[in-house]
């Protein structure tokens, strides 16, 4: 962790910059309005918000990096958070059984019954800080530490979108197939990406995810 | 005419002269023989032309720096003595980052190129002799 | 029309790529040598972004079912129209009911992994998010978001009628690039750079890096040197693009390609720039290669070599075609 903001180049193709100290909400809803501020820039392509960071790609890279810069950290400074007002969209979970298959992981390192895990995963509103990952996946902020569980030493090949999972202190949903590091605990069906709506994306930065169970499977 | 025991000789004249082509003109014949490097020497194609047949020139149809092998490729697109199909490049005109083909006019053989490979050439300079064939 | 024959299911639908929809988890795609792809499109008087077939795993088969001009560019395929050889990096013109056949990659004088066939009017799948371009995960663009498969039929868009039959010089060949007699690529140092060791560092940038036969579109692992920190990184997720270089735990780096996940939580000890990511997407597995560290105004000199090279095959096929035409 830095305690001043830091920019750095992704090639020639884009500027990354990371918010300073611990990784917080206050920083991300800055994030979200400097983001916002960002991405009417006239060199910017696409303004990409991480979790407390955010990549600005350039439509041309500019033939000198220092003004831009000057002008982000700038921006940054002026950035005030944007209120977390979003929608709160609530997912159906059917925890354990075939669709979890790493809980019992989860139960061996956490020492938490199944039961316990479920209510502890169940109880916060998640806020959406950014996308990425796969279309349509959410980095949620917000889990409860009790319930975190080190990434798997050897990822799964195909967890099926809708997976449920932990990997360390994050929780997050699989919004389509594809491998993980994570340990699933449950499964959802809730669809988080359609090419053919405007915006594609069911959530975006600033809206919020609940968890509800339907059912604990052994 | 000559007799396949003279070519054999010829052949072999020509391979420990290090003569790599030689062209044979009479009334009623013309004999490529091509020697490549390395083996035994090989007549390529021997073309027993008709009385009538005539080489007929293939002319670049445009500017560029005359190249007969491909820059990818160690070997060119068709080499002497070599039978081609009507529109099968024989060459390519290169000008500044494209590289134009030059076509054969019709089935028959390569008899010879006349520019040097890289020499630059303008519109309508002889490029090969060619002989049609059917 | 044109007919995939080929049982192989590694080829796909590419343009450019898709640059607009990175913020909601939707990575670029595209062609892995998109200078290859463009370079056909300009020889047929398509538009750049015209969508064409990448080829990664050979022989591959296609019939065309009708007359049809037609460009192959990027590895030399030993390339047939009906048994006849046609030349690499060129365009050509086929008849309904021929059939292409691309061979194995030649070793020659510049070697490719990849070919491009881009046909005079551009594939005609639906545009989603602003491409063409296939997106596996997520089922994105393409044809249905999935690999071709033998007996796929695709639609050819309205021909341009300005193409031209030529061949262009191949890039790898025009525009050389190598350190100590191996190809290279121009690498600008990422924010991770120096949280490693002096020592790695040093190896990173001076010895030569191996492509493992783990390498894809996804990504290229290199096995060469390890690459250690200074003390353990954490990174947070954050975007990232085509041509980052992370490195796992393992110490060997993984070059992020075209359709790597767009964000990532691994350190970044670089990025391999813009302008040289078809030469790395061309390099076979097996191949040894070398990074040169390039500071900003280096990496823009590279782009703009890149960008007057293209400007010189527009021109050259402009005046081309207005001789045709006269």
């Amino acid at each position: 962790m830095t305690n001043a903001p830091a920019v750095s180049c992704l090639g020639t193709s884009a500027l990354l910059f990371e918010a300073p100290g611990e990784t917080t909400l206050a920083n991300q809803q800055r994030i979200w309005a400097l983001s916002r501020e960002a991405a009417n820039w006239p060199e910017i392509r696409e303004a990409v918000p991480g979790v407390n960071n955010l990549l600005l790609s350039f439509n041309t890279p500019p033939r000198c990096l220092e003004p831009l810069e000057t002008r982000l950290l700038g921006a940054w400074e002026e950035a005030i958070a944007l209120p977390l007002d979003g929608r709160v969209i609530e997912l159906p979970v059917v925890y354990g059984g075939e669709g979890g298959p790493h809980m019992a992981d989860v139960v061996a390192h956490t020492g938490l019954s199944v039961e316990e895990i479920v209510a502890i995963h169940t109880a916060p509103i998640y806020p959406v800080y950014a996308l990425g990952s796969h279309p349509g996946y959410c980095y949620l902020g917000g889990m409860d530490p009790r319930i975190a569980t080190p990434r798997r030493k050897i990822p799964v090949i195909r967890i099926p979108g809708g997976a449920v999972s932990i990997g360390g202190s994050q929780t997050g949903v699989s919004a389509s197939d594809g491998p993980s590091g994570w340990n699933t605990i449950g499964t959802t069906e809730v669809c988080f990406f359609d090419a053919t709506r405007d915006p594609p994306v069911l959530l975006q930065p600033g809206d919020s995810i609940t968890f509800r169970v339907v059912e604990i499977r052994k | 005419m000559m007799r396949p025991d003279d070519l054999t000789e010829v052949a072999a004249a020509m391979r420990s002269a290090g003569v790599g082509r030689l062209e044979l003109k009479g009334p009623d014949f013309h004999l490529v023989l091509a020697c490549g490097a390395g083996d035994a020497p090989v007549a390529t194609e021997v073309a027993l032309a008709q009385p009538d047949a005539e080489i007929v020139p293939v002319a670049a149809p445009g500017l560029g720096t005359f190249l007969r092998t491909h820059p990818l490729h160690d070997r060119p697109l068709a080499g002497d003595g070599e039978a081609v199909a009507a529109g099968q490049a024989i060459a390519l005109l290169r000008i500044g980052a494209l590289l134009t083909p030059v076509p054969a006019p019709a089935n028959g053989l390569i008899v010879g190129a006349l520019p040097e490979d890289g020499a630059l050439v303008g519109y309508g300079d002889r490029l090969f002799d060619f002989l049609p064939q059917e | 029309m044109i007919e995939i024959l080929s049982q192989s299911a590694s080829a796909s639908i590419q343009d450019l790529g898709r640059f607009s929809a990175v913020r909601w988890g939707v990575g670029t795609a595209g062609a892995m040598d998109r200078l290859a792809l463009l370079c056909g499109n300009i020889l047929l008087g398509n538009a750049d972004d015209a969508a064409g077939i990448e080829a990664q795993v050979f022989p591959f088969e296609v019939r065309f079912d009708t007359d049809l001009a037609f460009a192959l560019t990027g590895a030399d395929c030993a390339a047939t129209l009906d048994g006849l050889p046609l030349l690499p990096w060129s365009s050509s013109r086929a008849q309904a009911g021929q059939v292409l056949r691309l061979g194995l990659p030649q070793a020659g004088r510049w070697r490719g992994a990849r070919t491009y066939l881009a046909v005079a009017g551009g594939i005609d799948v639906p545009v989603v998010l602003g491409s063409r371009s296939t997106q596996l995960r997520g089922a994105i663009g393409g044809l249905d978001g999935r690999v071709l498969r033998q007996g796929d039929r695709l639609p050819v868009g309205p021909l341009p009628g300005t193409g031209i039959i030529a061949g262009v010089m191949p890039p790898g060949l025009a525009l050389p690039l190598a350190a100590d007699e191996l190809p290279a690529v121009r690498v600008l140092p990422a924010a991770e750079h120096d949280a490693f060791t002096g020592g790695s560092l040093a190896r990173f940038w001076a010895e030569p890096w191996k492509i493992t036969p783990q390498s894809d579109r996804y990504g290229f692992r290199l096995a060469g040197p390890g690459l250690e920190p200074k003390a353990p990184l954490e990174v947070r997720s954050h975007g990232i693009v085509p041509g980052v270089i992370q490195v796992p735990h393992s110490g060997q780096p993984i070059v992020q390609m075209c359709d790597a996940q767009p964000s990532g939580g691994y350190p970044k000890v670089g990025t391999v720039i813009d302008a040289d990511l078809w030469r790395l997407g061309q390099m076979p597995i097996g191949t040894r290669f070398r990074f040169i560290r390039v500071d900003w105004n280096k990496a823009l000199a590279a782009r703009e070599e890149v960008e007057g090279w293209l400007t010189e095959v527009r021109r050259v096929t402009a005046l081309l075609r207005a001789r045709r035409a006269a």
